[in-house]
């Protein structure tokens, strides 16, 4: 009788295999009695033998080019921290045998980084964590691998970073009883092709070992004992994958639509130019969302107009004859740059950020602006703005782009004055008065993500609220349709670029609402053409219906 | 006591590979060093240890102040102006 186990990540693939119980090297027994003097010793060696670990696996894995590399260095001066060789020297010195003690002061140390009101800084509690571990296995002086046998599908409770770079390359593939979606774990997974799934509990743990197991990182399960059937399906479920990928390679140069005709345009989010290309490849037939800034972060002073410039006309270039939409700087008081001091927000999201900022730097924005016109001669340029929030915003906006205009034509030159102007609908406040922005906007797109964040009032990234965050909340989906309905009735276009754009299982419903072009990550848009081609008009409303929450 | 104020501007502010030549920068001089991450009021002014830097989580566009007292107080501070001056090398 096969068992379910649903985890909470996965690194994509599917891997069977017999169990195997991976143990961390058994922990070092302290000799009874100890002096202190001989306990700190043995730390000391630890100390020394972790950090030559931790730093030949950052060398190791900076020469493969992963970026993890610097986490292995933090890791390891770390090991030497003084607040962690004080605290641990103070308890030995009380009579504390050495293990017990490391193990206290680790646990102190990683409580302080939890009590943090920063996400960044709380996720640092999982690296004092992991210090620990390899402090406690260099005490027990055993990096020997125990052997796995080939094929094998590992299980443990976790497994540190440093663990999971070192399991053997025979390695099937694992599942561990922590862990999360982000944890470096499932990144160094991903990075080596295995796959694999954490955070499935503490049931995985009582597997025997050598019990057939399957692993499937795209689902995040662990299926224990598969029978027949299971494997079959697992196998078939490949196959399908890989049809799929074929059949939605055969769309390639249809444009999107639904079964009967109707046209729902699929365009492409990219964050540089060079993404571009990809968004060709996949077949995209416009860019709905080209965020710009890749040019203002990692610097130190603000790019000029003709940095801006060549970077949006090389997208035109890889894309000539299709819409192009250019977001103007999104940025707010959660990124900082150097040449832009914001004081530290309480609530960033609620603060200064998007147009907001604009507004305050004027001299930014008109410079993005300049660039933008002028680039716009070249081809089919929108420029979109970020959190608007009344018609007054998008007012502002407006005459800067006039005052810009006016400028470049008075110094002769070359630009194009009166480029179709639109705002992202990412807050409440502009789904419900889409009917007014619409008088003045030349287009609208639903920035999904902030979208539901703000209605739904959840940080999406929010260690315990994260699983009230779904975009496709009825509450979610009745602000686009308030949106959709003021650019129908206004006539002019509407678009979505959030991630909900992207989800073929929402592709019908938007459609459904009105919407006539969808914006996602490239790699998505052969799966959602696929779904819209399927379905008629009618289906798509129906869908719509039901995602309003409106069925009779 | 030497003391300086200074803005963070690297990338990823002083977490992994800076955080490493910062701290080990401080342990190559006799001089205790403390620092105080302005940007975040709420923090206190602690030596600087690799645990310290992470409590006090300094990002890019950070304000940092920082004060050593001893022998060598004013070199130490020379090099670790340098250091994030010169954005770590990066």
């Amino acid at each position: 009788m096969s068992v379910v186990l649903q985890g909470a990540g996965g690194a994509a693939g599917l891997a069977f295999g017999p169990a195997y119980r991976w143990q961390r090297a058994a922990v070092a027994v302290d000799p009874p009695h100890e002096p202190a003097d001989a306990a700190l010793a043995r730390f000391h060696a630890a100390q020394r033998a972790a950090v030559g670990r931790l730093r030949a696996l950052a060398e190791r894995q900076r020469a493969a080019g992963l970026r993890e590399a610097d986490l292995f260095d933090a890791q390891a001066l770390l090991v030497e921290d003084e607040t962690l060789t004080d605290g641990v020297t103070a308890l030995v010195l009380e009579g504390e045998p050495l293990t017990r003690a490391i193990q206290t002061v680790v646990a102190q140390m990683q409580a302080v980084l939890a009590e943090l009101d920063d996400p960044y800084l709380r996720e640092r509690s999982a690296d004092m964590a992991a210090v620990g571990l390899e402090l406690l296995r260099a005490l027990a002086g055993d990096y020997v691998s125990p052997t796995i046998p080939p094929g094998a599908i590992i299980v443990a409770d976790d497994l540190t970073p440093a663990e999971t770079v070192d399991l053997p390359h025979h390695v099937a593939g694992f599942a561990t009883a922590g862990g999360g979606p982000t944890s470096h774990t499932i990144i160094l997974a991903r990075a080596r092709g295995v796959p694999a799934v954490v955070g499935v509990g503490e049931a995985i743990l009582h597997v025997p070992d050598g019990t057939s197991l399957l692993v499937d990182g795209d689902t995040a399960t662990v299926l224990i004992d598969p029978d027949e059937a299971a494997l079959q399906a697992a196998q078939e479920r490949m196959a399908a994958l890989h049809a799929a990928r074929q059949r939605r390679a055969a769309l390639h140069d249809r444009p999107g639509q639904l079964r009967d005709g109707r046209p729902v345009a699929l365009w492409a989010n990219i964050g540089r130019p060079a993404e571009a290309r990809l968004a060709r490849e996949h077949g995209a037939e416009g860019v709905g969302l080209f965020r710009t800034e890749f040019l203002f972060l990692d610097r130190a002073t603000p790019p000029d107009e003709d940095e801006q410039y060549a970077a949006y006309r090389a997208v035109l270039t890889e894309l000539p004859n299709c819409p192009i939409v250019i977001r103007t700087l999104d940025i707010g008081g959660d990124k900082p740059l150097p040449y832009l001091p914001l004081p530290p927000e309480a609530n960033p999201f609620l603060g200064v950020r998007g147009l907001r900022l604009s507004m305050q730097r004027p001299d930014l924005f008109h410079t993005q602006l300049r660039a933008l016109l002028r680039a716009a001669v070249h081809g089919d340029i929108w420029v979109m703005l970020p959190m608007v929030t009344t018609p007054a915003d998008l007012a502002w906006a407006r005459a800067q782009l006039q005052e810009v205009a006016a400028a470049l034509a008075a110094a002769g030159v070359d630009h194009r004055s009166n480029p179709p102007l639109g705002v992202m609908i990412e807050t409440p406040a502009a789904a419900v008065l889409a009917d007014q922005l619409a008088r003045d906007a030349a287009f609208f797109s639903i920035g999904s993500n902030d979208l539901a964040q703000y209605t739904l009032a959840v940080d999406r990234g929010h260690a315990t609220l994260a699983a009230r965050y779904h975009a496709d909340d009825p509450a979610v989906w009745r602000m686009i349709e308030l949106a959709a309905r003021a650019a129908r009735q206004a006539g002019i276009p509407i678009g979505i670029c959030g991630e909900l754009g992207g989800d073929p299982n929402a592709a019908p419903a938007l459609a459904g609402l009105g919407l006539d072009e969808l914006s996602m990550a490239p790699a998505s848009i052969p799966a959602v053409k696929e779904r819209l081609a399927q379905i008629t008009w009618a289906e798509a409303q129906a869908a719509a219906v039901r995602a309003v929450g409106r069925e009779p | 006591m030497t003391e300086v104020v200074l803005t963070v501007n690297n990338p990823v502010g002083l977490h992994a590979r800076p955080a490493k030549v910062f701290v080990e920068t401080v342990r190559a001089y006799k001089s205790t060093v403390t620092i105080q991450n302005l940007s975040r009021p709420q923090t206190k002014e602690v030596p600087v240890t690799a645990f310290n830097l992470l409590q006090i989580g300094v990002r890019q566009g950070h304000q940092i102040r920082l004060r050593a007292s001893g022998e060598d107080a004013a070199e130490v501070i020379a090099a670790l102006t340098k250091l994030v001056e010169e954005n770590f090398g990066e």
